[in-house]
């Protein structure tokens, strides 16, 4: 029996295999170097990189729940010039493309961010995050607002004529709305979902766990939302997605596929598992040989037939 | 800033992890034994293992539980942990039996550097922080020559100390300080060692306990001059060092409790 096709295209971005990490949980590869190393995956998605170095928020930072985690990190990153400086060597080491995850305070510092490493030709495309909803300006103040997603997407787009991959945020009330108009500003790619706006409480302390109050919810707990989101989506954009929200085993990376979704983005379960993304590839290669699909591509939106 | 780090610690492997033993010790402590070879011969006194409670089918508990290694026996190719029952995940860990299996995956960390000319060394444990340094007087006392070291061991309670026969076993001179006065110094375990230091000047500090005992060390290291190490803990999600979700703000900025840490001069961190 010939092996299935792994390889899938993602704005013109070729992936050997369709499993990639989701921004932030990767750091920028090295340290799972004793787990795997960063050519295993489809692209290597880098932690937000911003103009200048951000501290991050104060701790706690994170906070498990029940089938998932409360991140506050705050896109703490030691900005464009030591990403340049030391990330980017590492990074060209291994045959992967590399998809920038890019941070800002405003239009003009994504447009700088993309600019400055629009000329580094280890840089194979990026993703721009305006959705995390971790951090006072910036970020979501872009995500749930589909005039500004459209706007900042547009100056990115005129920086760059590499893949732009836009990460929306689910805490919106229309999901639709904004990755129309995403799409519409020029737009490569979508990636759904980022964290869900969430809290949790410390009865005996009487306040709230996390130093930030509130924090993005991920892991299992938000994939049906994710899931959803990928499937809505994928009926009404032209441009491929990518699909995050609580991947944990290849049949949750299965789902998004079949929901619509051309690649998928592991976060939280790479916490829980280290490997997770390793055994997410050969699980979906697996499947695809029992089932009888020839290609990851006849796999894509299966589920809307 | 920190910069983008290199990994310090290339030994850490993952692996399904036999349990040898398990046993409450006390109440709400738990002794975890687990057969690991490639861990047990990498590991250092200061390095933890991340353990996932949950099966390979599980995600809840989801995240592993960074424990800090009480002792390393490198001939059986096992480690031990102890850690205190606080909540879900560490009461479903010390509800597991013998023989079944566990994700772990170590050692994670720095461990603690002893300088060479540190002859006379103040081991300072605040209840569940006292694994870290049982493994470290068990290393040293394999030295020919090892340095003279006293345990200052502080818990609430009588309760709160755990192996105490291990401890008496060992060439560790043991002053316990309870907060009730319910067995030995009554106070607090730093005042112990403030006495203790007046008489017997210490060359070298190694401190593992809450926060609050951890600033009173510091405050005293300075005003006695005093140089040493102190064990954090914290919260961690990825416990390798990409998550940035345990960091500790030091003078150097902030770093990573996982893989910068968990063992930090004495003097740098900020509490």
């Amino acid at each position: 029996m010939p092996q299935p096709i792994m390889a899938v295209e993602i704005s013109g971005l070729k992936l050997k295999n369709p499993v990639l990490p989701a921004s932030g949980t990767y750091g920028y590869g090295k340290e799972y170097l004793p787990f795997f190393t960063p050519d295993r995956l489809g692209a290597v998605v880098t932690k937000g990189v911003s103009l200048t170095p951000w501290p991050g928020n104060q701790t706690p930072r994170i906070h498990e729940t029940p089938g998932g985690m409360l991140n506050a990190i705050g896109l703490q990153n030691p900005g464009v010039g030591q990403f340049i400086k030391e990330a980017i060597p590492f990074l060209r080491r291994y045959q992967t493309p590399v998809i920038v995850n890019i941070v800002g305070k405003t239009i003009e510092e994504y447009a700088q961010v993309a600019e400055i490493l629009n000329e580094q030709p280890e840089v194979s495309g990026f993703e721009l995050n305006i959705s995390c909803p971790n951090v006072k300006e910036g970020g979501i103040a872009f995500g749930v607002d589909p005039l500004m997603a459209a706007l900042v997407t547009s100056e990115v787009r005129k920086k760059t004529n590499k893949p732009l991959i836009v990460k929306l945020s689910p805490n919106v009330t229309d999901i639709v709305t904004i990755a129309r108009h995403v799409e519409d500003a020029g737009a490569d790619g979508l990636s759904l979902i980022n964290t869900l706006l969430g809290m949790a409480i410390d009865i005996r302390k009487r306040k709230p766990i996390l130093a930030n109050l509130v924090g993005g919810l991920s892991g299992p707990a938000i994939k049906p939302v994710a899931l959803r989101m990928v499937w809505q989506t994928f009926q009404k954009v032209k441009i491929p997605i990518i699909g995050i929200g609580g991947i944990c085993t290849a049949s949750d990376a299965i789902e998004f596929i079949m929901a619509g979704a051309t690649a998928v983005g592991i976060g939280t379960g790479i916490f829980r598992e280290p490997l997770a993304p390793v055994k997410i590839i050969e699980g979906i290669r697996e499947f695809l040989v029992e089932e009888g699909f020839a290609s990851i591509a006849e796999l894509k939106g299966v589920a809307h037939c | 800033m920190p910069s983008i780090n290199e990994i310090r610690d290339e030994k850490m492997v993952l692996v399904q992890s036999e349990i040898c033993e398990i046993n409450e010790v006390a109440p709400g402590y738990c002794r975890l034994q687990l057969k690991a070879p490639q861990i047990a011969a990498a590991a250092q006194p200061g390095q933890f293992i991340q353990v996932r409670v949950g099966n390979d089918v599980s995600v809840d508990p989801l995240l592993a539980r960074p424990i800090s290694i009480f002792r390393i026996n490198k001939e059986a190719g096992s480690v031990a942990l102890l850690f205190k029952i606080v909540g879900r995940g560490t009461k479903l860990l010390a509800s597991k039996r013998r023989g079944e299996k566990l994700t772990i995956w170590g050692p994670v960390g720095n461990g603690f550097e002893i300088p060479e000319q540190a002859k006379k060394i103040a081991l300072i444990a605040g209840g569940i922080g006292m694994p870290p340094l049982f493994c470290l007087q068990e290393k040293l006392s394999l030295d020919p020559n090892p340095p003279k070291m006293i345990l200052f061991y502080g818990g609430r309670t009588s309760q709160d100390f755990l192996e105490m026969d291990l401890w008496k076993k060992s060439r560790v001179r043991i002053k316990l300080a309870t907060e009730d006065g319910s067995m030995g110094f009554k106070g607090f375990v730093t005042d112990s060692f403030v006495d203790e230091h007046k008489s017997e000047a210490f060359d070298f500090v190694i401190a593992c306990g809450p926060t609050p005992m951890l600033r009173a060390v510091q405050k005293i290291a300075s005003l006695f001059r005093l140089s040493g190490q102190i064990s954090l803990e914290s919260y961690m999600a990825c416990g390798v060092g990409a998550c940035l979700g345990c960091v500790c703000q030091t003078e150097q900025g902030s770093r990573r409790v996982c893989v910068d840490g968990p063992v930090f001069p004495i003097e740098e961190v900020i509490l």
